[in-house]
Order: structure tokens, then C-alpha cells, then sequence
């Protein structure tokens, strides 16, 4: 196992060294400067602005520049926010992205594996075929359709949550965020555990339990769960990457000051190191997934540990 | 399951909107302040939270009148090139500090700096010196600005400039704390170093959030300052902001999305506030080629076929009014108008199809134009609209180019790849030359690539004429010039729009939309006060 | 955001039976959800690129200044109303129909082509150049599609070629990994030992034998890849970053509606209608086919 750890983290590197460059690059490439403003800026000013923040290198002195800064764990100032470093806004974005992706996910995983799993139990019968069509739905809706639509039902008509804002500490501006990122994930794992469920219920080791004369609950949590669960683990952690990228539409619907804001923000202003940051900050989060969901296959089935 | 959820929101949701209510007063603020830093911010987010933090040597009413501010008085030398300005001795930093004279002599200095990386160093440009030290050939401390005495403060122009006080309420004329700014560098702004002399302090700052702020215990007029707090809120999704103000979770909004105008009209009506505003929304077209360079009849006819009409009342229906100048109307000036203004519809469209066939072109050789506007959803629909009533009166083919504000703002100041772009200027104080001055040959501002000296000429006499009456006559001339030629379509007007809590008292409509939270309270029951504003001189 | 995530379709054994796609199309047949969504899906791109332009008297661009913001009716032949410069939105929904279509199609292929030859190669040929190019893949996974994206977007402009190479560039990777795993185990198996004996060239066995082989997976994959296009495409246009006016799509249309909800809520509930249900159409199609080429999920 701690093979497997340290071997990820190796094959790390060179991931994000081509994230670093690409974004590097892509970013350089861009039209429009940090410091484009509709009144343009008298040279002198300009000049100054420049040698602030290094832009007055060359190239490629200014890459390992950066390069060298981000291996010491410094993603450098911020454009937009000129007395802030992309360190300080990071640190402030995670824990609101965080709490948003967590929930939403951990949201989605418990009612949707307990649909799939009660669609599976009814196989064929209305309420299968009842969740099966919302499930379907469900995907076919996506989270900026429902955000407004959650923010004039609950918010506006209803007057029982907030319809957006961010306050430290309290749940209340956080349920409606959540409900839209969870929604669609949810009604994916619904189906994607009846689907898994069935197979398994299928397989032999099930039906030598069921001619035992085992009960039918006994036999869904205690034999049938686990390998029901892969699927699902295999789509939960990418997802919950994914989940990164979602929260930047969620974020703005609500206002909220995240990770996903920063990244969009920094994109129309040019926040070059902002845009690095948080990208390279996305590609850790999907690098740390994927291992998790590697160390979860080794916990639910044994037999794929010494496959590695 | 479900009821339990249900009931959980419901609980979560009534404790939520206790939180909210209470002496702060909560304001949309569009985008997130890009600094605190009155000698470095230029949008008009920060401003509005700096005119709350901060006060000038001049500061201004709920009806956005200029008053005495950190000056308890000043008076102007005979020729209008000398002011001396008198301190208030109550004045206070929120440190306890006393605000002096040293302390603009600092800051104005500073703001000019092009070390500061200031953007807006060049509204100073009528103090002596002001242009040389911005342009790196003087040294900051050449600037005409001199402390006679910690009370006393003169500042010397080299023309003169009326319209001095309105600049000084500008927050690049705000005063920063000099022993802070010395000792954090640009950190000062930070919550918990930033030290202000307005009606409030920095309490926190959660990016992409809000700013709070509190009240200033140590301001000269504390005792008539309203709300305890004042949190600026980042709503920079103006649909959002409208459902958080139907959810009673802000007392003022940053605008209202046009859109909805007619909708909130009918359901929030006595809500909505609709007022003038300083400002003119316009098509620039790029003079420096083809097909609008030496075409002036080309240009007039694009300016005709536009229904300004259709675009204000139709499409926008916020208060905007059409624009045949490029001057907003402001008292005691009257701005020019194109001749053709007075005309209907109907016969403008049949000039516009006259000039159109008399530079060349018809329906069978159309004109085709490329039409760039900036990522907006307004902006977008109007030139979606302006280039439908090009294609319906004249037949001209135009091709929509839609980018992204840095992206736009590279193409239009590049003047390679433009013919024809949007644009809009907000004055900075009131005053015609804020709007003028922005088209001479010198500006940065101007890419139209219009060099025309005998508008500049026009300009520069009327920029030098200590005589109001007088000068307003001259930049009226100026402005006619700037109409004949038609370096740039004006659209319309614009006007603010605000959603305003109707138990708020102390909110004032004005043209310069300035509403500082020291004047704005929770209306007692009984309160009855005067809707408008009369503008005064 | 579940548009991010391809499904990982399931495990199925390679079947050398020729009979195979018969017995499909009976088992497809049979699935009444299925059936729907394809009777749907006909009658949609009927009415998108045939039907639809005739039926509706208004160019999609037209601004109709009298009917502003008109309800869905039957007045001045503006069946599902206008928008705020008064457009008819049913001609609105037709023209932005046919490219959200469009761009989910063109997308898929996209990631289509290059994740089955991708795939394909290296399962085929296996060994070292195998090992190297899934290393790539690996790599690859670990990086924020999304967000160059969206930079490519912001960045340099809101292209239509952009979008689906875009698009499409993302996609690829779990076409690949499913591809290369057919693609390994058609392998090793007796007809394709058999060809190699007789002699056939590499590039033979794989047109004749290994594609068709991996024809079942590649087309339920490809009807669910459609579906997550359109996604990601109205996802792009939501934040403003779709296609460029005066041409529209569902995406940048829904996003329209839902800022207007409240004035105009059927400029959301139309195009968000039509867009709900294609992509439902297409899920179930894309659900009935894998039942019916794998029939143990039954």
C-alpha cells in the first residue's frame, strides 16, 4: 500500500510539470494584458506595473521563474487582487469549495446508492421503473437549470433559504448550492448501482446464498454491497474532481466566494498566476482522487490489491 | 424523509433571515473591488466603497452636491489658478490621528507617482506639474501642492479648472495615512492596517464575497452617521442580485437587469429607482480605415438608420435617454445636437438611404461592417438590434464579433482589426470636458484614431477660459465640431438603476449616482422625506 | 459535474458470434423506452432540419420590433413567442437545435475517431509502444480538461470549430481505454491467429476483424458521448461562452430563459424542454442498446 502511495506520487511529477507548462503556455498565448484598461495606461505607469511583477523578463526566465516559485510552494501575487497573494485566495477559496463538493457528493452517494439499491431489490416493478425515469431525468437536467429554479421556489417564493452570499459558520446559504451540484450526480449513481446491483445479484455467489436460505436483506448489505459499490467508487472519485469544474457555474449562480469564482474571475481579468494557481490546484485534487480511489479498490476487494 | 427535510430547511431558513437584519445596511456591489487603495482603484465598485471609507477635501450630499469635506472652506485666487483650502481641526483618522495638510500633500503626491502604478494620476492633470510627473519627466514632489501650515493647504494649477472641487471628491484625491502606507507598503489596505478618515472603518474582506465595514467612531460627524455597518456585497450576476433582493437579503442593488425592467415596474414598483445618469453609451467607428475613414456622409447614415427610440424604450426601457450629442445633459449646459435630430423616423431613414446611395453604396453593393462589443448580455442584445436596423433601412450586411473585455479592449486600442465598436463613458465629475476631452488626439481613451486640430484647437480654448459662462459657450463649440465629423455613433444616455429597500431612508436619486451610507438610515415609521433632488449649481 | 464523466461502459466479453447484431436489434426492439426514444429522436431531427424551417415564417435573426417579449400563441404566427428584441423563439429553437445537435454530433465523432484508432493501435500492436501510450492516457487523465476549456474559450474567442475539437479532445481518453481493452483481448483470439497464419497485413486484421469486433461498444458509447457533448456545450454557453451571435444553441437559449425566468418563464421551459428530453432520448437509446448487445444485463 505504501508502495502504491509513493508510486503515484512519483508518477505525479511529470503530470504536473505538464500542467505547469501548458498552462504557462496558454495563458502567455492569451490576447489582452493584466493591466489592459478601457483608458490606456501612461507608459511610465505601465513600466512600472510591469517590473512589479516580473513581466518585463524575458519568456522563458519568467517561466522558470514561476517554476521555481511553485516547487517552494509559491503560486505568486495575484493580478486582480494586487495586495493578495494566489496562495492567500486559494486558501481562502478551498474550504468553501470543499464544503460545497463534500456535502453535494456525500449527498449524492448516500441517496443514490440507496435508490439503486432499492430499485434493484423491486427489479421491474414501478418503483424501479418510477426511479429509473427520474434518474434519467435527473442527468438530463443539468445544475444551472435547477439553480434558478431552486433560488425562486425556495428563496424568492418560499422565502425559507437564502437566495445566494456567503456567511462563515452557517449551513443556511450553503443547502441550495449543494441540492443543485448534488442532483444530477446523484440520479448518475442511482443507476449506476441498480446496474451494478443486478449483475451482482446475478452472479453465482449470490444465487448459493439465496439456495442457503439466507435472508434477502442479509444478502444485499452483506455480500452483494460490496461488489456493487466498485462502479460506483470508480465514478465517485473522478467525479468528485469533476465536481470542481461544476461548482464554477454553482458559484456564480449563488455567489460564492470559491475556488470555481477565483478560477473564472482570474480568467476574464487575466490573473495569469491566478489561473495557474487554481489549475494547478485542480490538477492535484484529480491526482489525490484517483489514488483514493485506488486505495478504496483495495480496501472493498482484496484480490485487485496485487494487481497494484 | 421528505417532511423531515422540509422542516429542516424551513428552521435553517428562519434562523437565517434573523442573522440579516439588525443596523447593517447591505448593498449589491457588482464586481468584487479590485483594491482598496484610493490612489490605485478605478472601477466603480471600489468607489463605492472608498466614498464610504474615505473622505476628500471636498465630499458630497445625498443628492451627490459637492460640500465641505476634510475643508471646512476654501476660496480661489482671482485668475482661478490658486486654491487654498482650510482644514476642519475635528478631522480624525480611525486611528485617533489628526488629518492634515501634510497628509494630501502625501497622498496627492503619491496618487501621481507612476511608481504607485496609479490609473488614474491623470485626473489631477490641471495641478501644476500633474502630467509631467505622470509622464516620469518631473519628480512627485514638483507637484503643485504645498502645506502652509497643518490646517492650511494650497494647490496651484497651471489653467484653470472650475471644476477643481469635483475632482478633489474623487477618491485619487482621497488621503491615505502616510505613517501606514510607509511602513506596510501596498499591505496598508489590508483589514485590521487599513487606517480611513471617512465615516467608516475596514472590518473584513472575503474575496469575491463582501467587504464589511463599521462605523468610524473617531469621524468629525460620527453622531449623524446612520447604520452601525455596511456590507458590500459582490453580485456580480445581476439576475442573482435581483432574487437576493426579492429574498430581502439586500437593501440596495448595484442595478437591475434591463430586461426585467417592465416586470419589477409592475412588482416592485415602489422599490425601483430610475434616475439619470452621467454617462453616454456610443459606437466608436475607427477613422483610420476603411470604410469609415474620409466618409463622413457613410458615417451620418449609420447614425440615422439607428431608432434611438426603439433601443431606449423598447429593448432597454430603464430610463435611458436616446443620445443625439455626446455631452449627458447637465445644468446649465446645452449640449449640441446633430441637425438631423429633429427630424421623424421616417424622414430620417430616407436622409440615411440618401447618404447611404452617396458614399457608394446600395443594395446590390452592400456595405458589410464588422460590429465588436464586449461579452454582455445588454450589449449584446443592442448590437444585435442596431445591426438589424442597419440590415432593415439600409441593406447593410454586419458581421457580430463578440470578445471578452481584455480581449475587446486590446482589439479596440490596436485600431488594426475595428470598424466599428462599442463604448461608453461614465463622467468622473461633472463637468462637459470629462466627455470632450476623451476625443481629442491626446487622449488615451480616444480609439477612434480621430486627430482632428480643429476640434482640439476648440477644446484647448475652452479649456484655458477662466469664465464659466464662457467656457461652457466654447466646449458647446466643441462639441458641434465633434457632431459634424462623427468620430463616434452616441446610442443613448445611460441612467442608474437601483432596487432601494423602501424602509431605508436618507437614499437620494442623483446623475452621479454617489450615495454614501453615512446619509441612509432605517426609516422611522413616521418619517417623511422629499423624493428628489434639486440640483444645485 | 456529471458531464465531465464518461460512463464507463460495461465489461462486456468479446463475442465472435456473427449472429450477434441480429439478436440485438431484436433485444433493441423490444425495449419500449428504447423504441420512444428513437421515434422521438426522428421526429426531432425532422422537424430540426427539414420540417422546422418551413413551418415557421421568421428568419431566426429577424427582429420583429412590434412583438417584443410576446407569449406563446398563435398571434402574428409566433407560435412559441419572441425574445426581448422580439425574435421568434420557435425559429430560435430550431436554428440552435440543429448546432447543439451538431456540436454533440460532430464532438462525439471527434472523440470517437481519434479514441478508437488511439485505442485500437495500442491494444493491437501491445507491447512496449502499448505500455507508452497508456502512460500517456494516465498523464493525461490527471489534467483539468474543463478548465482549458474554458481558458480556450475566454482566451481566444468563442469559435464553432473551437467548441467540438474541444470538446471532442476530451472525451477521447475513456474511448481509448475501453477500445485498447477490446482491442487486447480480440487479440489473442483464435480467428485473429488464424488470419495472421494466412498471412493477412496488420492493418488487414484490424479493418476486417478487430473493428467490426469493436463496433457494439464504440456505438452504445458513441450515443452516450452525444448526449454529454450537448452537456458540456450548454455548460460552455451558460457561462457566456458558447457560440457567437446571431447564431444560437440550446445551451446559450437556456441560459437566456433562465435570466428571464420570472418574465418570460417560457423562453427557459422551451428550449430546456427540448433540450431535457433529447438528452433523455438519447440516454435511453444509449441504455437499450447496451441491454440489447450484452444480453446478461437483462
Amino acid at each position: 500500500m505504501l508502495s502504491l502511495i509513493l508510486r503515484r506520487l512519483l508518477q505525479a511529477i511529470p503530470t504536473l510539470f505538464l500542467l505547469i507548462t501548458i498552462s504557462f503556455a496558454m495563458v502567455r498565448a492569451a490576447p489582452g494584458g493584466p493591466f489592459s484598461t478601457e483608458r490606456a495606461l501612461p507608459p511610465e505607469v505601465e513600466r512600472a506595473l510591469q517590473a512589479r511583477y516580473h513581466l518585463d523578463e524575458p519568456l522563458p526566465q519568467q517561466y522558470l521563474r514561476y517554476l521555481g516559485s511553485v516547487v517552494r510552494g509559491d503560486l505568486g501575487p495575484s493580478f486582480r487582487y494586487e495586495e493578495y497573494s494566489v496562495n492567500d485566495l486559494i486558501a481562502q477559496g478551498i474550504p468553501v469549495t470543499a464544503r460545497l463538493g463534500l456535502f453535494a457528493m456525500a449527498l449524492a452517494l448516500l441517496v443514490g446508492i440507496g435508490l439503486g439499491i432499492a430499485a434493484a431489490w423491486w427489479h421491474h416493478s414501478t418503483v424501479d421503473r418510477l426511479f429509473m425515469l427520474a434518474a434519467v431525468t435527473g442527468i438530463s437536467v443539468p445544475s444551472f437549470v435547477l439553480a434558478p429554479l431552486f433560488i425562486l421556489l425556495f428563496a424568492v417564493l418560499w422565502h425559507w433559504l437564502p437566495a445566494g452570499g456567503y456567511a462563515p459558520g452557517t449551513i443556511a446559504p450553503m443547502v441550495l448550492p449543494v441540492l443543485a451540484l448534488a442532483l444530477p450526480q446523484m440520479a448518475y449513481i442511482a443507476r449506476l448501482t441498480r446496474g451494478a446491483m443486478l449483475e451482482v445479484l446475478r452472479s453465482p455467489f449470490i444465487r448459493t446464498a439465496r439456495a442457503k436460505g439466507l435472508g434477502m436483506r442479509l444478502i444485499l448489505l452483506r455480500h452483494a454491497l460490496r461488489p456493487a459499490l466498485i462502479p460506483v467508487l470508480s465514478y465517485a472519485g473522478p467525479a468528485l474532481a469533476g465536481l470542481l469544474s461544476g461548482s464554477v457555474v454553482v458559484e456564480q449562480i449563488f455567489g460564492l466566494p470559491g475556488i470555481g469564482r477565483f478560477f473564472i474571475q482570474g480568467a476574464l481579468n487575466r490573473d495569469y498566476t491566478l489561473v495557474m494557481g487554481v489549475t494547478i490546484l485542480a490538477g492535484v485534487v484529480i491526482i489525490l482522487m484517483n489514488l483514493l480511489v485506488d486505495l478504496a479498490y483495495m480496501a472493498l476487494d482484496p484480490r485487485l490489491g496485487a494487481r497494484g | 424523509m421528505k417532511r423531515l427535510i422540509i422542516l429542516a430547511c424551513l428552521l435553517i431558513g428562519l434562523a437565517s433571515q434573523a442573522l440579516g437584519a439588525g443596523q447593517t445596511l447591505r448593498r449589491g456591489n457588482g464586481a468584487d473591488p479590485q483594491t482598496l487603495d484610493p490612489g490605485r482603484a478605478q472601477g466603480v465598485p471600489e468607489s463605492n466603497i472608498l466614498r464610504d471609507l474615505f473622505e476628500g477635501l471636498v465630499t458630497e450630499d445625498a443628492c451627490g452636491n459637492l460640500i465641505p469635506g476634510v475643508a471646512q472652506s476654501w476660496s480661489a485666487s482671482p485668475d482661478g489658478l490658486t486654491y487654498t483650502f482650510q482644514l476642519r481641526p475635528t478631522a480624525r483618522w480611525s486611528n485617533g490621528d489628526p488629518v492634515t495638510a501634510h497628509d494630501f500633500v502625501f497622498s496627492l503626491r503619491r496618487t501621481v507617482d507612476p511608481a504607485t502604478g496609479s490609473l488614474y494620476g491623470a485626473i489631477l492633470e490641471p495641478i501644476t506639474n500633474a502630467r509631467e510627473i505622470v509622464a516620469g519627466k518631473a519628480k512627485p514632489d514638483t507637484l503643485g501642492i504645498e502645506a502652509l501650515d497643518a490646517h492650511t493647504l494650497v494647490i496651484h494649477l497651471h489653467r484653470p479648472a472650475p471644476f477643481l472641487p469635483g475632482i478633489l471628491a474623487h477618491q485619487a484625491a482621497f488621503p491615505v495615512h502616510p505613517s501606514t502606507v510607509v511602513r506596510y507598503g501596498l499591505d496598508f489596505v489590508k483589514p485590521g492596517r487599513l487606517v480611513s478618515n471617512g465615516a467608516y472603518r475596514l472590518k473584513d474582506w472575503v474575496m469575491q464575497s463582501h467587504v464589511l465595514l463599521e462605523r468610524n467612531a473617531a469621524y468629525w460627524d460620527d453622531a449623524h452617521t446612520g447604520f452601525d455597518a455596511v456590507r458590500f456585497e459582490a453580485t456580480e450576476d445581476i439576475y442573482s442580485e435581483l432574487k437576493r433582493f426579492r429574498a430581502g437579503e439586500l437593501d440596495i442593488t448595484d442595478t437591475v437587469p434591463s430586461m426585467q425592467i417592465g416586470w419589477v415596474k409592475a412588482h416592485l414598483g415602489r422599490a425601483l429607482h430610475i434616475a439619470p445618469y452621467l454617462g453616454v453609451y456610443y459606437y466608436g467607428l475607427n477613422l483610420t480605415r476603411e470604410p469609415f475613414d474620409d466618409n463622413q456622409a457613410l458615417r451620418l447614415a449609420l447614425a440615422l438608420a439607428i431608432d434611438r427610440d426603439i433601443l431606449t424604450s423598447k429593448i432597454l426601457h430603464g430610463g435611458e435617454q436616446p443620445a443625439y450629442g455626446f455631452v449627458p445633459p447637465m445644468p446649465g449646459y446645452h449640449g449640441a445636437t446633430f441637425p438631423e435630430a429633429r427630424m421623424n423616423r421616417e424622414e430620417r431613414w430616407q436622409k440615411a438611404r440618401e447618404l447611404y446611395a452617396q458614399s457608394g453604396y446600395s443594395l446590390q453593393r452592400p456595405l458589410e461592417v464588422e460590429l465588436l462589443y464586449n461579452t454582455q448580455s445588454d450589449h449584446k442584445i443592442l448590437a444585435v438590434a442596431v445591426a438589424q436596423m442597419w440590415q432593415q433601412v439600409l441593406g447593410v450586411r454586419v458581421r457580430l464579433i463578440n470578445q471578452e473585455w481584455k480581449v475587446f479592449l486590446q482589439t479596440r486600442q490596436e485600431k488594426r482589426d475595428t470598424q466599428v465598436f462599442r463604448a461608453g463613458w461614465i463622467g468622473d465629475y461633472r463637468d462637459p470636458e470629462t466627455f470632450l476631452s476623451i476625443l481629442t488626439s491626446w487622449h488615451e481613451m480616444n480609439d477612434t484614431g480621430y486627430a482632428s486640430p480643429t476640434y482640439d484647437n476648440a477644446l484647448e480654448k475652452a479649456m484655458m477660459e477662466p469664465d464659466a459662462t464662457k467656457r461652457f459657450a466654447l466646449l458647446e463649440q466643441a462639441e458641434r465640431i465633434l457632431l459634424q465629423d462623427l468620430p463616434v455613433i452616441p446610442l443613448f444616455f445611460y441612467s442608474s438603476k437601483h432596487l432601494v429597500n423602501p424602509d431605508l431612508g436618507g437614499y437620494r436619486d442623483n446623475i452621479m449616482d454617489h450615495h454614501l451610507s453615512r446619509w441612509m438610515a432605517r426609516r422611522k415609521p413616521t418619517g417623511q422625506e422629499a423624493p428628489i433632488c434639486s440640483p444645485s449649481s | 459535474m456529471n458531464e465531465m464523466n464518461a460512463p464507463a461502459a460495461s465489461k462486456k466479453q468479446p463475442n465472435t458470434n456473427l449472429g450477434l447484431y441480429g439478436g440485438a436489434w431484436l433485444r433493441l426492439r423490444e425495449n419500449r423506452w428504447a423504441r420512444w426514444a428513437v421515434w422521438v429522436l426522428a421526429i426531432l431531427l425532422l422537424l430540426l432540419f427539414a420540417v422546422g424551417p418551413l413551418l415557421s415564417p421568421y428568419a431566426p435573426d429577424h427582429a420583429d420590433w412590434d412583438h417584443i417579449l410576446v407569449r406563446p400563441g398563435l398571434m402574428a404566427s409566433h407560435y412559441l413567442g419572441t425574445d426581448v428584441i422580439g425574435r421568434d423563439l420557435f425559429a430560435r429553437i430550431m436554428q440552435g437545435g440543429r448546432i447543439s445537435l451538431m456540436v454533440g454530433f460532430a464532438g462525439a465523432l471527434v472523440s470517437l475517431l481519434i479514441g478508437v484508432c488511439y485505442g485500437a493501435i495500442a491494444g493491437f500492436v501491445g507491447g512496449r509502444l502499448d505500455m507508452f501510450m497508456m502512460r500517456l492516457v494516465d498523464l493525461l487523465y490527471a489534467l483539468p480538461f474543463m478548465f482549458f476549456v474554458i481558458l480556450l474559450m475566454v482566451f481566444f474567442g468563442r469559435s464553432f470549430l473551437l467548441i467540438f475539437v474541444a470538446i471532442g479532445a476530451i472525451n477521447w481518453l475513456d474511448m481509448a481505454r475501453i477500445v485498447r481493452g477490446q482491442a487486447m483481448s480480440l487479440r489473442n483470439l483464435a480467428f485473429i491467429e488464424a488470419a495472421r497464419v494466412y498471412g493477412q497485413s496488420t492493418i488487414g486484421i484490424l479493418v476486417r476483424h478487430v473493428v467490426p469486433n469493436l463496433l457494439g461498444v464504440v456505438l452504445v458509447y458513441a450515443t452516450m458521448t452525444i448526449p454529454q457533448v450537448m452537456m458540456i456545450e450548454a455548460f460552455l454557453s451558460f457561462l457566456g461562452l458558447g457560440v457567437q451571435e446571431p447564431l444560437t444553441s440550446w445551451g446559450t437559449l437556456i441560459k437566456e430563459g433562465a435570466d428571464l425566468m420570472e418574465v418570460a418563464p417560457y423562453l427557459l421551459i422551451f428550449p430546456g424542454g427540448c433540450f431535457a428530453l433529447t438528452v433523455l432520448c438519447f440516454n435511453m437509446l444509449g441504455d437499450g442498446l447496451r441491454d440489447a448487445l450484452d444480453p446478461k444485463e437483462r
